[in-house]
């Protein structure tokens, strides 16, 4: 992996969903669904000019890596993730559609913070 | 008020999964659940979300539940949680309780789209919280929790209840 700064604000990314709860009943995004792994990183893949159908399908090869069961995914765009002073981290392989989201802060008050500012702009969407 | 009878969940380990319960604990459970139904409607409601919290630590006990690495759910978060709730006044409504990927748990109060607070505990004697009340109004820190529920947390809680 390596940092880049290469990805357009404009670029579209989902985060690959499975479990129920992460879609509320209103239709919105569990901010527990944008919480960082332990290395601190939120596993995004990018999907600009994909195909709707394309996106479900590369889902799941990706829940069956993580033994889990695609029931959704939540749809933003870089320039949100920039927006709450977090940044992008890319594949070193070009042909990776796989970016993590990185940069959160140690504390876990101001991690829940900006999850929750963060899901309030992810379109989630169910299977 | 009635005395609540807590011979299960005050045992060390009442949250293991693995614990296989004795007959005597299993007739302790029961002498338990008798006393439960005698209590008043509010207490019952209070004991409901404890009993959540045991469900939720039970269910995300094993490592990568979320199929993004997660680690297991930590029993003294799950303790701390169910201390909070104990000691939280019985006007406050149920929250919904939340496993976190990194082991520890939160309680949550989601009113609707832009109007929710997260308290976070890690069973480690401090807790977090978050908020947001409104498009504009976001909040956010720390509170040693030991014997009572910080101020900070439960005006939080007023503020948010108060809009819903």
């Amino acid at each position: 992996m390596t940092a880049l700064a290469d990805i357009d604000p404009n670029e579209k990314l989902t985060r690959y969903l499975f479990e129920k709860s992460d879609i509320r009943k209103d239709g919105s995004l569990h901010w527990r669904a944008l919480i960082p792994n332990k290395e601190g990183e939120t596993s995004v893949f990018r999907i600009s000019e994909c195909s709707e159908g394309d996106v479900w399908v590369m889902g799941f090869p990706v829940a069956q890596t993580r033994g889990k069961v695609l029931i959704g995914r939540g749809d933003l765009i870089a320039s949100n993730v920039l927006e709450v002073s977090l940044t992008l981290r890319r594949d070193e392989d070009a042909r990776s559609r796989h970016a993590d989201i990185i940069g959160w802060p140690e504390e876990k008050d101001r991690r829940q913070a900006i999850a929750i500012d963060l899901a309030e702009k992810v379109e989630p969407k169910k299977l | 008020m009635s005395t609540l009878a807590t011979p299960i969940y005050s045992s060390p380990g009442f949250l293991s999964p693995s614990s296989r319960s004795s007959n005597e604990e299993m007739a302790n459970l029961l002498r338990g659940e008798e006393a439960r139904l005698t209590l008043p409607i509010t207490w019952q409601r209070k004991w409901a979300v404890i009993d959540s919290v045991i469900d939720v630590f039970r269910k995300h006990h094993n490592p990568n539940w979320d199929g993004y690495g997660a680690v297991p759910l930590s029993e003294s978060a799950c303790k701390e949680a169910a201390s909070f709730l104990k000691k939280l006044p019985l006007s406050v409504p149920n929250p919904d309780v939340i496993p976190n990927p990194d082991g520890d748990i939160s309680l949550e109060w989601y009113l609707r789209k832009r109007l929710l607070f997260v308290v976070t505990f890690s069973g480690r004697g401090i807790i977090s919280y978050a908020g947001l009340f409104g498009k504009r109004t976001k909040i956010h820190g720390t509170e040693v929790f030991s014997e009572s529920i910080p101020s900070s947390v439960l005006e939080s809680l007023c503020r948010l209840l108060s809009q819903g």
